[in-house]
Order: structure tokens, then C-alpha cells, then sequence
């Protein structure tokens, strides 16, 4: 719970030690030459992972993170809930340590990777923002200022970011292409399953569809890497290959949160037009 | 350890850790599957159930039950009154809210950390308050890193809890309204273990508590306001001593119950589903390899 406000990936560093070993390979791949195009010039400067709570953007996020630092590009980790929590508890001194970094010509070319940015527009809207404001000196770069300021157009600077709430975010970060995660479908699931060294995990994956309709509800990807785990906690690799996939699909629903079909309906036809913007995206690169 | 509160203040986290055997009626089947999550992997759970029906009992028998596990004493319990962190100025929250970390890191491991009334700190027009913030971290945190804390949210409600916390703590266990076999061992403890009247008055008491539900908190606390009286009655009269203990130990009507039940529907259908696994694991593990 002590993790420092704003946490640097420059050149060589260490990788996300909790990274996820879910690929989520068309995506990846597609994040990965959106930062090369932007770096390159192209006009959209920023790219935000949108998705129901632990559907995976995050992993997203640090996937591409990971695999720009080992290409030896400057990446800069940010999550927005510290970074206002720092804000709110006066200590401005690492917060701002953001907007130097980011302004500072020595590091670029530079990605900025901003965990939940719709945070940081939803604090900065409510309740506190006066104070906020009223705090911030005119050395101090004010994060939602300095995102906007990327988002004109800072060279070589190209933001990655998640939200929950595209709107919100695109408000923030105006022209960003949008990725958007549903929730894992089969195919999805069984590609979970595999980077997880599940064994069977096809029909591991078939088994916790048809569970999933039993409920009438979904499972997150958050939650079923948890339930991986756990199952990865209680069987050797041995029991887990001998085991039922019938059997072994039940046992990970029982670690799942069941999202209500209600709940994912919302969120869907909520998010409506930010999905099909994203699937355009998402075809493009796959041209 | 500090509690959080000045001097007449109702502090918003309390130590709850259990000197001796915590009062614990019935529930085995409930408290196994507790304690399978408590020696899990990632040692969360979402308990819920009707109010009053002793989802905090659980935290604290967990604690005892495993004293084994902490070199002969019962880990620690920190609960912390959610709902109660949300309503205070944004400054105090934080100050408090900054305590509670200092002390849960300060604890060592392993330690029970229970959210209580979690659905009180549920976005509202999706604004997250600063203790929903807090809570995610902590959950996010303890995914990540797992370290023997074993985090328990409890509410009424959990439909109704934020997503994101809702979905990375995944498993969901709920306590149940009382059948007989969780309140007659409670009866017969305030009458000298008595079965034959504790079958009496119960049958008594459902007779009076027609179409309202019997939970266990407000029974209890009515057989602690009875109770000398109770045991004191050589001539016991069932009808009598059950007719003094109504209305305190009813709970509330049916219908309202029964709406709950229809909200919570998939949470109740997923949490008997792990009370079946957790049962299933245990025997496998009795069986000798």
C-alpha cells in the first residue's frame, strides 16, 4: 500500500514484475504500432484501453508498457488514482514530478501510460476541485492541463490510458483512438487459460460459457485469472492435467464474480458508439 | 492500538481480534467454507446475508479457528466501518483512512481485515468517494501481492457494491437466515442445555414469529435480556418464556425477505455453489493419499 505516486519505466528498467501473462495479442500488436505511427507523426497522439472494471486493460496497458521498455523507449507509469490521492494530501512535490518528467525535452521520445485517467477528470470535477485549483502554484503543472496539452500535440510524447468511461476520458484526451475490451468470450477465455498453462483449456473455456448462461451472468477477466490461481494453489500441475475440464470449469466459476447480464447490457449499449469506433480501429491494423 | 477516535468519539475501525472462543452458533457449513477461502490463495470474500443474521461472527470465529496457523493465537481482526469513513469531511477521511493503512501494515500477517457495511461506500452518479478509492487499492494491492491478509467485505447488499471491487474479490458467501439447527443450540445455551425445552420454546417462538424471518443477532440479544429469567424458571412454560422473547428476536416480514432474496438471486446461486466446493475439497483432503 506504500507504492510510490508515480512510478518511472525509463530505458532498462525492470518490467511490470505483476504483469499479467495474458496476451491480448490483437490488441497488443494493434497498441504497438499505434505508438510507433504516433512516434512517427501521425495524428492521434493518444490511445485509451476502455472496458468494464477487470476486463483487462490494465494488463493492456502494461503489456505494451513492457514491451516498449525493452525496446529501449522512455515509458512513464502513472496511475491517476495515487497521482490525485498525492494531489489531495499536499504532496504536490511528486505529483508534479509528472508534468516535469513530461515536459522535460531530455527523455523524449516518451509514452506516457496513465492507469484510469477518467479518474483523474472525475476528481478533478467534484467535490474538492477548488481547493485543488487554489493550491496549485504557477510552477505547478496541473495533470489535467498538462494531459490536455499532449493531447494538441507534444512531440514524441504519446499517452496510452484506461478508462471505464470513454466519455469522460475523451473529454480529457480529445481524438484519442479508443481499444475496447468486452467481456472474454470463449475464445477469448481459452487464450487466457493457455498463457496460464491451463491444461485443456479449450473446453475449460466451453465449460465456463455454458456455466456463464447457466448464471445469466459473465465472468471478468480479472476475476478468472484469480480463479486460475487459486485452482493453481490447490492442484499440482499433475491433478490439474487429470482433471475433468467439465470439473475444472466449475471450479474456477466458483472464484468468478458473476457480472449480472443486466449489468453488462448497460455498459455495452452504454459505451455503444465508442465500440464500434473501437472495432473500426481494431480492423484497421489488422489491415 | 489507536482506535481513531477521540475521546467520546464513535471510532470508524475497531480491534476485534478474539481473547477466547467467540460466541458461534451453527453455520458449519458456512464457517468451513470461510475458513477454505481464509487459507486460499488470494484470501478474499464477499460475505453477505439478511441484516442481523452474524456475517461479523464469522471474521472473528475465522480468527479463532485458525490460531494454529498463527503460532497458538487468533489473528488479528481489524474491521473497519466503511460507511461510516464515507460520510466524514474529505479531510478527516483521509487522515483516518491514512491510520488504517499505518495499522493494517503495522499488524504483520497473517490478520483479518474486514470492510463492514461496504455497500454504504457504493459511487454515486459514478463518483467514487475517496474511502471507494481506498478500498479498490487495497484490493488491487492485495491481488497483486498476496501476504496473508485475508480481506473480508461484508454487506447486506452485494449486488449493490462497486464493480471493480466487486469483481477482483470474486468469491461470494452468504449467511443464511437461522434454520433450527443453528437456533436451538443458541436457546440451549441460555437453558443449562436443555434440548427438550429449547424445542419447545422454538417451536413456540415460530408459531408467534409466523410470515416474519428469525435471525440470530436479535434472538441472541433477546435470550442476553430474558436469559436469567429464562434459566432461572424451574416450571418453564414455553409459550410463556417464547411469547417474552417476541418481538424482540424477529427480525422482519417475509415479503420484505423475500425481495431480498429476488435481488440477490445470482449472488446467493454463486455462493452456494462455493459452499459445495469448499465442502468437496475438504473431503477430498481428509481422504488419506
Amino acid at each position: 500500500m506504500t507504492k510510490a505516486a508515480v512510478r518511472l519505466f525509463v530505458a532498462r528498467t525492470q518490467p511490470f514484475e505483476d504483469f499479467l501473462l495474458f496476451d491480448q495479442g490483437r490488441e497488443l500488436v494493434a497498441a504497438q504500432a499505434f505508438v510507433d505511427a504516433a512516434l512517427k507523426g501521425a495524428d492521434s497522439r493518444s490511445l485509451i484501453a476502455v472496458s468494464y472494471p477487470a476486463n483487462g486493460k490494465r494488463a493492456l496497458l502494461q503489456g505494451v508498457c513492457n514491451r516498449l521498455s525493452m525496446k529501449n523507449l522512455n515509458v512513464l507509469w502513472v496511475d491517476a488514482r495515487e497521482l490525485m490521492l498525492h494531489l489531495r494530501d499536499q504532496r504536490r512535490e511528486e505529483a508534479n514530478a509528472l508534468g516535469r518528467f513530461v515536459l522535460s525535452e531530455a527523455f523524449r521520445p516518451l509514452v506516457v501510460a496513465i492507469d484510469d485517467v477518467d479518474t483523474l477528470e472525475r476528481a478533478a470535477f467534484v467535490d474538492d476541485v477548488d481547493t485543488l485549483e487554489s493550491q496549485t502554484s504557477s510552477e505547478d503543472v496541473e495533470p489535467t492541463e498538462l494531459l490536455k496539452r499532449i493531447a494538441r500535440g507534444l512531440p514524441n510524447v504519446v499517452v496510452l490510458a484506461s478508462a471505464e468511461g470513454p466519455g469522460r476520458a475523451l473529454e480529457l484526451l480529445p481524438g484519442s483512438t479508443l481499444i475496447y475490451f468486452g467481456w472474454p468470450d470463449k475464445d477469448r477465455m481459452s487464450e487466457l487459460l493457455a498463457d496460464m498453462k491451463l491444461p485443456n483449456h479449450a473446453k475449460v473455456a466451453e465449460g465456463l460459457v455454458r456455466i456463464e448462461k447457466g448464471l445469466k451472468a459473465r465472468f471478468t477477466t480479472s476475476s478468472l485469472v484469480g480463479a486460475v490461481r487459486e485452482a493453481q494453489g490447490l492442484y499440482t500441475q499433475q491433478e490439474l492435467n487429470d482433471l475433468n475440464p467439465v470439473k475444472l470449469a466449475d471450479y474456477l466459476s466458483h472464484f468468478c464474480s458473476p457480472t449480472p447480464e443486466a449489468a453488462v447490457s448497460a455498459y455495452e449499449s452504454e459505451n455503444e458508439k465508442y465500440r464500434l469506433e473501437a472495432s473500426r480501429f481494431l480492423k484497421g491494423s489488422d489491415a | 492500538m489507536p482506535n481513531g477516535g477521540g475521546p467520546g468519539e464513535d471510532p470508524p475501525w475497531s480491534d476485534e481480534t478474539p481473547k477466547k472462543a467467540p460466541d458461534f452458533w451453527g453455520y458449519e457449513r458456512e464457517l468451513r467454507t470461510a475458513l477454505f477461502l481464509a487459507r486460499s490463495v488470494l484470501k478474499m470474500a464477499i460475505i453477505f446475508g439478511y441484516p442481523g443474521g452474524g456475517k461479523s461472527s464469522v471474521a472473528r470465529r475465522v480468527a479463532w479457528d485458525l490460531r494454529a496457523e498463527n503460532g497458538g493465537k487468533a489473528w488479528p481482526v481489524l474491521r473497519i466501518r466503511c460507511e461510516k469513513i464515507r460520510t466524514m469531511p474529505e479531510e478527516e477521511a483521509r487522515e483516518r483512512l491514512a491510520q488504517i493503512s499505518t495499522v493494517v501494515s503495522s499488524r504483520g500477517n497473517p490478520q483479518i481485515v474486514v470492510l463492514d457495511e461496504l455497500d454504504g461506500i457504493a459511487p454515486e452518479h459514478s463518483r467514487r468517494s475517496l474511502a471507494c478509492w481506498w478500498v479498490i487499492d487495497l484490493v488491487k494491492d492485495l491481488k497483486d501481492h498476496p501476504r496473508g491478509v485475508f480481506l473480508i467485505a461484508a454487506t447486506n447488499h452485494p449486488m449493490r457494491i462497486d464493480a471493480t471491487i466487486f469483481s477482483e474479490m470474486g468469491r461470494l458467501l452468504d449467511i443464511p437466515p437461522p434454520e433450527d439447527d443453528t437456533l436451538l443450540p443458541l436457546l440451549k445455551e441460555h437453558l443449562n442445555q436443555n434440548k427438550a425445552a429449547a424445542k419447545a420454546i422454538l417451536n413456540a417462538y415460530r408459531g408467534l414469529a409466523k410470515g416474519r424471518v428469525i435471525m440470530t443477532r436479535p434472538l441472541h440479544d433477546a435470550l442476553l435480556e430474558f436469559g436469567a429469567r429464562v434459566v432461572g424458571w424451574k416450571a418453564w412454560d414455553a409459550a410463556k418464556i417464547a411469547g417474552s422473547l417476541h418481538p424482540l428476536g424477529v427480525q422482519d416480514d417475509i415479503g420484505r425477505f423475500n425481495k431480498w432474496k429476488e435481488e440477490n438471486a445470482l449472488a446467493l446461486q454463486a455462493s452456494s455453489g462455493l459452499k459445495a466446493l469448499a465442502q468437496e475439497t475438504a473431503a477430498k483432503k481428509a481422504v488419506p493419499q
